[in-house]
C-alpha cells in the first residue's frame, strides 16, 4: 500500500499489460526518451526496450493508421494522441477504420489497440489543450469509450483497455494525473460496463465521469448542509454504459443530475438524460438536469472557471429539483425568469 | 545512368540494418544520397507502343520477367478485362450499385498482384476488383462491397488482402504498420499497397512514406497513376516533375515506369518487392497508365476528356502489346489465346449466373460484429429490431 | 426483387445518371438480329449524356419497344428477345429471372443510382402494421372531453404526481393547480381526492375503477344524454308468436344466412320510422332547430368484454330484411373481435335495444345522444294471453319506446310504437304496404 499518483498508476498498468504480453508496444510522440509530455510513460522506454516504447514523427493520422496496421498483423499497439485536441488528425482513421475493421470484415479482422488521451481542462492550459471530445468516439459505434476516475480505476480500466479485443478509447482526465491514492497494484476493479456508486445517497442521483468526479463528490459532501444526501454515480465507461445501476438509483432516488465538463449541447449528459427519462419516467418527481460547460469552445485559461461546472452550479441545479412540491420554473413559459 | 541502375541489379543494398528511428543518423542532406532515391529520367519501358521491342536504355538495368510468368500475366489480364466487362454490364443492369473500372489499366492490377506472393499482403484501393481477382479471391466477394450486401465480402485473413479501402491513401498507413509488424516477428513479408494518383494528395499518403521509411518497413507503394481523380487531371494534382518525385523527399527509392507495359511493370515490381523482401526498406513505384472508362459507370467522362485521349492510350492496349510480345518470342500461339479467352467466358458466365441471385440480407447481423461481444444497449436494439422483423413476417403470413 | 415477363422482356434499367427515364437515339440492332449476352443493343440519351445498354439476354430479337426520339421510362419494355435454341443460350434460361433490372418506384421520382449507390429509388419501403392498431374509437365522438379551445396540455408538476392522479380517479381536466403558470401540485390532487398525504387509513381500502377508455366515453355519453334530453317513455306488452314463427319461416327460406329476431324487428322499425320520420331525427341546440334525417342508419346495442357498443348499420332504409340481417350478423362479428372502427360506431339515427337478452321485461332505456328515440325489447317469454277470448300460453314481449319529447308528442310516439306492437303480432301485415 502506497501513495500513488493516477499517472503512476497508468505507468504501472503499461509496465505490467507489457510484461504479461510481449505483442503490447506503446508508440507516439515523446514517449520514448522523454517519457511523455506528463511523464505517463516516464522510463518505460529505458527498462523494456525501444522496440516496445518508442518515438513517431509528429503526425498523429500516421500513428493511427500504421497502429492499425500492426494491429492487423499480431501486435496490441497502445497509442498515445499527446492531447486531446491533437487527435483530431487521425479522426478519420478511427472513424473509418479503427471503428469499423471488425465490422466491415464480419469479425475476421479485429482491432485490440487502445489510443490514450490526456483530455479535459481544469489545469489553467492554453488553447487547444483542454479539450473534450468524448462525444464524438462515444457516437462512434465500434469504439469503447473509457475515463478513469481515480489511480486504482486508471490501473485496472488501462489494463482491461489493453486486454480487449476491442479498440479502446481511453481518456485520461489530465487534471487528475496528480491525484494520489492509496494503493496495492496490480489492482482489478469492476470491469467494462459498470458504473461505480461513489457516495450512496437518498435525494438525488449525481450523474458523472472523470474530472467532475471529484467536484460532484464535493458538491454532494456541501449538500449535506442543505440537507440533501446525494448520491454519486461514476459511470466509468460512457461505452458500454452501465443502464442498469444508472436506472436503479434514479428509480430509488427519483432525481437526477448530470454532471459533464464538456459543452452541454449534444454531449454525453444528453445522452444520458434523455436515457434516464425514457427508463426512469414514472418514478421522476423533476426533470433530469444537466449542469455541463458552455457551448462554447474551451476558454483561455484566466476565463476557465467561469465556465467549469464548480460546486456552486451543481448545488444550484440539485436546488431545482422541484423539492417541497416547487416546480422548476426556469423553462416554465408565463413565468419570470 | 550508372549510379541508378547500382540500385537496380539485384539487392545492392545488402541485409537491412536494424533501425528503428532512434539509432538512424540524422540525414546529412548529401546529393548522393537523394540522387539513389531518384527515379529513371523516363518511364521505365521493355516494349514499344506496338509490343517490339523498346530501345534497351529505356529498361534502365532492370531485368525482365520469366517467359511463364509473362505467359502467366497474358492470361490473367484477359480474364481481367473480361471480369471487368461483365461487371460494368452488370451495374448497368442493375445488379450492382456501382462499378469503377480497371478496364486499360491490366497490366498494373495483374502485373501489382503477381509480384508479390499469397503470403504477401496486398492493399487495394476501390478499384482493384480486377487485381483482386487475378490474385485468386471469389469474384461474388470481390464484388460485395459494391453489390452492397455487406462491406466486405472476403476473409481478409484468408487471403492476405485488406478489405476494399473507400477513404484515400488511408491504407497505405495500414500497410506500412502491418509490414513493420511483420519485420519485427521475423517474416519475410511484403506488403504491397495500390493508390491512386489523386491519393497521393492526401496527407495519410505522406505519412505513410514518412513511417514506412523511418521504421524500415518492406511497404511497396504502387502508385496507379491514370491520369485522373474523377475528372481532375493530373495537372491539377500536382506540381511534381512526377509522382515518383514524392519518394525522395521521405527517403524512399522511387521509380516510374510505363504502367501499360506489362513486361516493364512486372520487372520494376518484381524488383521493388525484392528489395523489400531482402530489408532494404520500402520502394514507390509510379505507374504511368489511362482509366479507358469514367470514374464509374455513374459518371460522365465526355465532360472533362476529349475522346481523342482516350482513342490515343487506347492504342497503347497493354494486352495487345504483350500479345504481340510473346507471339514474337515464340511463346505462344492461337491456342493458348483461344484458352485465355474461353477461360475469360467461362468466368463471366458463372459471375453472371451467381450474381443474378439475390444475396441473402439478415438485418441482425447489424449487431453481430460491432464488438467482440454485443454490450448490453446493443443486444436490447437487437431484440426491437427482431420485433419488428416478426410483425412484417407475421403481416406476409396473414 | 425483379420483376420479368414470361417472353423476355428486357426492360430499361436504372442508368445511374440520376434520372427517371431515357430517350432512345439509336438502334444497334434491330429485329430478327441474333444478340449475344451483354451485347449493346440500344443508345439512349439522358439528361447528361448518352449511354450504350448491354442486353442480358442473348437470342433473336423479336421487337423493339420504343422508336428513336421516343422517352421510356425506368422499367418500360426496350426490347423483347426470342430464345434460338443455341447452345451458348441455353445457360441463360435460369438468369432471366434475376438479370432484369426492377422496375421500381423510381419510376415516378428518385435519383436513380448515384456516384456512390443505387440512389433513392431502390426498394420502396413497405410499411408494416404497428402494434396496437386501434379498434375500436374511443373517444372520436366523445361529448364531455376537454374542450375543443384548449390549446396546451395541462401541467402537472412531475410524472409520480401525474400517476396519483389516475390512481384517484381524477380528471386532470377538472383539477385547478395551485403551482405556478397553473402547475397541478402534489397537494393539489391529495386535495381533490381528499386524503391528506402521509397518513394511511385504518379501513380496507374501496376498489376504485378507473373511468378510462370506453367506459368513459359511454358513461359521457349516457350522463349527457340524461341530462339534455327531456325523454319520456311508453310501453306496450305484445304477443310476439307471430313474431317468432315468421322468423322460423323467413330462417327456413334463407337457410345459409343468420336471420334473428333482431333482424325482423329492425326491418319493422324501419318501416315504422318512414312512417313516423319524427322520430329519426336529432334537436340541434345550437341552431335550435329539429333535424329530421333523410336516412335511417340504425344502432343496434351490442354487449361486448369491453363494455356496450353501439354498432350502426348505415342506410338500413334502402336494405330488405335479408339485407338488414346479413350486415347485422356481420357487425355483430366485428363487434365480438373488438375491431369495430370508428366509421361502423358513428352516426347513427335511431337504436335498438334488445335487452331482452338479459332476462328482463320492461326498462327506461337512455337515448343515444344525439339521437331522438330508442325502442326497447325485453324478453320473448312464454305467458298466458286472451286469444280469441280464451285463455292461451303465448310468447310474449315488452316494447318500450324512450323518445326525445322535443321532437314530437305521445300521439307520434305512441303510433310509432303500436305500429311496430302491430307489426310483431301480425307481421304478415307488412305486405300491405309492400
Amino acid at each position: 500500500m502506497a501513495p500513488t499518483t493516477m499517472a503512476q498508476a497508468l505507468n504501472r498498468a503499461l509496465r505490467d499489460a507489457m510484461a504479461a504480453d510481449e505483442s503490447v508496444v506503446m508508440f507516439g510522440e515523446d514517449v520514448g526518451r522523454l517519457g511523455g509530455v506528463f511523464r505517463v510513460t516516464d522510463g518505460i522506454a529505458a527498462d523494456l526496450g525501444e522496440d516496445r516504447c518508442f518515438d513517431t514523427p509528429l503526425a498523429e493520422a500516421g500513428i493511427m493508421g500504421f497502429a492499425v496496421g500492426m494491429a492487423m498483423n499480431g501486435f496490441r499497439p497502445v497509442v498515445e494522441m499527446q492531447f486531446d485536441a491533437f487527435a483530431y488528425p487521425a479522426f478519420e482513421q478511427i472513424t473509418s477504420h479503427v471503428a469499423k475493421m471488425r465490422n466491415r470484415t464480419r469479425g475476421a479482422v479485429s482491432l485490440p489497440l487502445v489510443i490514450r488521451i490526456p483530455y479535459a481542462g481544469g489545469i489553467g492550459g492554453v488553447e487547444h489543450h483542454c479539450d473534450s471530445s468524448e462525444a464524438y468516439y462515444a457516437h462512434t459505434p465500434g469504439l469503447k469509450v473509457v475515463t478513469p476516475a481515480t489511480p486504482a480505476d486508471a490501473y485496472s480500466l488501462l489494463r482491461e483497455a489493453i486486454e480487449d479485443p476491442d479498440p479502446v478509447v481511453f481518456l485520461e482526465p489530465k487534471k487528475l494525473y496528480w491525484s494520489k491514492a492509496d494503493l496495492e497494484l496490480p489492482t482489478r476493479a469492476e470491469p467494462f460496463g459498470r458504473a461505480a456508486v461513489r457516495r450512496p445517497g437518498r435525494d438525488a442521483t449525481l450523474v458523472t465521469y472523470g474530472p467532475m468526479v471529484p467536484v460532484a463528490l464535493e458538491a454532494a459532501q456541501a449538500a449535506t448542509d442543505e440537507g440533501w444526501d446525494l448520491e454519486v454515480l461514476d459511470l466509468r465507461t460512457i461505452v458500454p454504459l452501465d443502464d442498469e445501476t444508472l436506472a436503479d438509483s434514479v428509480r430509488r432516488t427519483g432525481r437526477c443530475v448530470v454532471v459533464h465538463e464538456s459543452a452541454g449541447f449534444a454531449g454525453v449528459g444528453a445522452e444520458i438524460a434523455a436515457r434516464v427519462q425514457e427508463r426512469c419516467f414514472h418514478s421522476l418527481y423533476a426533470p433530469v438536469l444537466r449542469v455541463t460547460g458552455f457551448d462554447v469552445p474551451y476558454p483561455p485559461p484566466m476565463v476557465e472557471h467561469s465556465h467549469l461546472p464548480g460546486v456552486d452550479r451543481i448545488l444550484d441545479a440539485v436546488a431545482r429539483l422541484q423539492w417541497d412540491d416547487a416546480p422548476d420554473t426556469r423553462f416554465l413559459a408565463g413565468v419570470p425568469a | 545512368m550508372t549510379t541508378q541502375a547500382d540500385t537496380r541489379t539485384g539487392t545492392a543494398r545488402g541485409p537491412a540494418p536494424a533501425a528503428p528511428p532512434h539509432t538512424r543518423q540524422a540525414p546529412d542532406g548529401t546529393a548522393a544520397a537523394a540522387a539513389r532515391l531518384l527515379p529513371a529520367a523516363v518511364p521505365v519501358r521493355f516494349l514499344d507502343d506496338d509490343g517490339g521491342a523498346a530501345p534497351e536504355a529505356e529498361r534502365a538495368g532492370y531485368t525482365a520477367p520469366t517467359d511463364d510468368m509473362l505467359v502467366e500475366a497474358y492470361r490473367r489480364m484477359v480474364v481481367g478485362r473480361r471480369f471487368d466487362a461483365q461487371a460494368t454490364a452488370l451495374t448497368k443492369q442493375g445488379r450492382l450499385a456501382v462499378y469503377p473500372s480497371s478496364h486499360g489499366q491490366e497490366a498494373c492490377q495483374i502485373g501489382g498482384v503477381l509480384a508479390v506472393r499469397d503470403t504477401d499482403w496486398v492493399f487495394p484501393t476501390y478499384r482493384e476488383s480486377m487485381a483482386l481477382v487475378a490474385r485468386g479471391l471469389d469474384p461474388v466477394e470481390v464484388l460485395t462491397l459494391l453489390r452492397g450486401d455487406w462491406h466486405c465480402g472476403y476473409d481478409p485473413r484468408a487471403t492476405h488482402t485488406a478489405p476494399q479501402c473507400t477513404p484515400l491513401s488511408t491504407q497505405t498507413l495500414h500497410a506500412a504498420g502491418l509490414a513493420y509488424a511483420a519485420r519485427r516477428r521475423g517474416e519475410d513479408t511484403v506488403a504491397l499497397t495500390f493508390v491512386g494518383d489523386g491519393a497521393t494528395s492526401e496527407g495519410d499518403f505522406h505519412e505513410a512514406l514518412n513511417y514506412a521509411a523511418l521504421f524500415h518497413a518492406p511497404v511497396v507503394f504502387l502508385v496507379q497513376n491514370n491520369g485522373y481523380a474523377i475528372s481532375v487531371p493530373l495537372a491539377r494534382q500536382t506540381a511534381a516533375p512526377s509522382l515518383a518525385y514524392k519518394g525522395v523527399g521521405y527517403g524512399v527509392p522511387s521509380e516510374q515506369v510505363d504502367g501499360n507495359d506489362p513486361v516493364a511493370v512486372l520487372a520494376v515490381l518484381q524488383h521493388a518487392v525484392e528489395h523489400a523482401r531482402a530489408g532494404g526498406g520500402p520502394y514507390l513505384v509510379e505507374a504511368h497508365t489511362y482509366r479507358i472508362e469514367a470514374h464509374t459507370n455513374a459518371d460522365d467522362a465526355t465532360r472533362y476528356r476529349d475522346r481523342s485521349e482516350v482513342e490515343a492510350w487506347e492504342r497503347r492496349d497493354p494486352i495487345d502489346r504483350l500479345g504481340r510480345y510473346l507471339r514474337d518470342h515464340g511463346l505462344f500461339d492461337d491456342e493458348t489465346v483461344a484458352a485465355a479467352h474461353e477461360e475469360a467466358e467461362a468466368l463471366a458466365g458463372n459471375l453472371r449466373e451467381r450474381m443474378n441471385r439475390d444475396p441473402h440480407v439478415d438485418p441482425r447481423e447489424l449487431f453481430a460484429h460491432v464488438y467482440a461481444e454485443p454490450t448490453p444497449q446493443l443486444r436490447e436494439q437487437l431484440g426491437w429490431l427482431e420485433e419488428e422483423l416478426a410483425a412484417e413476417h407475421g403481416e406476409e403470413q396473414g | 426483387m425483379t420483376a420479368v415477363d414470361s417472353g423476355q422482356v428486357f426492360r430499361l434499367p436504372d442508368l445511374g445518371e440520376g434520372l427517371t427515364g431515357a430517350e432512345v437515339l439509336e438502334w444497334k440492332v434491330a429485329v430478327g438480329d441474333r444478340v449475344a449476352v451483354d451485347q449493346v443493343v440500344v443508345e439512349v440519351e439522358t439528361a447528361k449524356a448518352a449511354v450504350e445498354v448491354p442486353c442480358p439476354y442473348a437470342g433473336r430479337v423479336v421487337a423493339l419497344h420504343g422508336e428513336p426520339g421516343e422517352h421510356l421510362a425506368v422499367g418500360d419494355p426496350l426490347l423483347s428477345v426470342a430464345p434460338t435454341g443455341d447452345a451458348d443460350e441455353t445457360y441463360r434460361r435460369e438468369e432471366r429471372a434475376g438479370s432484369t433490372p426492377s422496375p421500381t418506384a423510381s419510376a415516378d421520382d428518385g435519383s436513380g443510382a448515384v456516384l456512390v449507390g443505387y440512389g433513392t429509388g431502390a426498394g420502396a419501403l413497405r410499411r408494416r402494421r404497428r402494434h396496437g392498431a386501434a379498434a375500436v374509437a374511443t373517444g372520436a365522438s366523445a361529448p364531455g372531453s376537454a374542450p375543443a379551445s384548449a390549446p396546451l396540455a395541462p401541467r402537472v408538476i412531475s410524472p409520480v404526481v401525474r400517476r396519483l392522479l389516475k390512481e384517484h380517479g381524477l380528471v386532470l381536466s377538472r383539477l385547478t393547480g395551485s403551482g405556478p403558470a397553473g402547475v397541478v401540485l402534489r397537494r393539489d390532487v391529495e386535495a381533490a381526492a381528499g386524503a391528506p398525504s402521509g397518513t394511511e387509513s385504518a379501513t380496507p381500502a374501496d376498489v376504485r375503477i378507473p373511468l378510462r377508455g370506453l367506459r368513459r366515453t359511454v358513461a359521457d355519453k349516457l350522463a349527457r344524454s340524461r341530462r339534455e334530453i327531456p325523454d319520456a317513455t311508453t310501453w306496450v306488452d305484445v304477443d310476439a308468436t307471430g313474431l317468432v314463427e315468421t322468423r322460423r319461416v323467413l330462417q327456413d327460406a334463407y337457410p345459409d344466412r343468420r336471420i334473428g329476431v333482431l333482424s325482423v324487428l329492425a326491418r319493422i322499425v324501419v318501416a315504422g320510422l318512414a312512417r313516423h320520420p319524427e322520430l329519426n331525427a336529432s334537436v340541434d341546440t345550437e341552431r335550435e332547430e329539429i333535424v329530421q334525417h333523410s336516412a335511417v342508419h340504425l344502432g343496434f346495442a351490442a354487449q361486448t368484454d369491453r363494455g356496450l357498443v353501439v354498432p350502426v348499420v348505415h342506410d338500413a332504409h334502402r336494405m330488405t330484411l335479408v339485407e338488414l340481417a346479413d350486415e347485422l350478423a356481420r357487425l355483430t362479428e366485428l363487434a365480438r373481435e373488438g375491431r369495430l372502427g370508428p366509421e361502423h360506431l358513428t352516426g347513427g339515427t335511431f337504436t335498438l335495444n334488445n335487452y331482452g337478452v338479459f332476462g328482463v321485461d320492461g326498462s327506461t332505456p337512455i337515448i343515444n345522444h344525439p339521437e331522438a328515440a330508442l325502442l326497447g325489447v325485453g324478453r320473448i317469454v312464454d305467458k298466458p294471453w286472451v286469444v280469441d277470448g280464451a285463455l292461451a300460453v303465448r310468447k310474449v314481449t315488452q316494447l318500450s319506446l324512450t323518445f326525445d319529447h322535443r321532437v314530437c308528442d305521445g300521439g307520434v310516439a305512441g303510433g310509432f310504437l303500436r305500429y311496430v306492437a302491430d307489426a310483431v303480432e301480425r307481421p304478415v301485415t307488412l305486405l300491405a304496404a309492400l
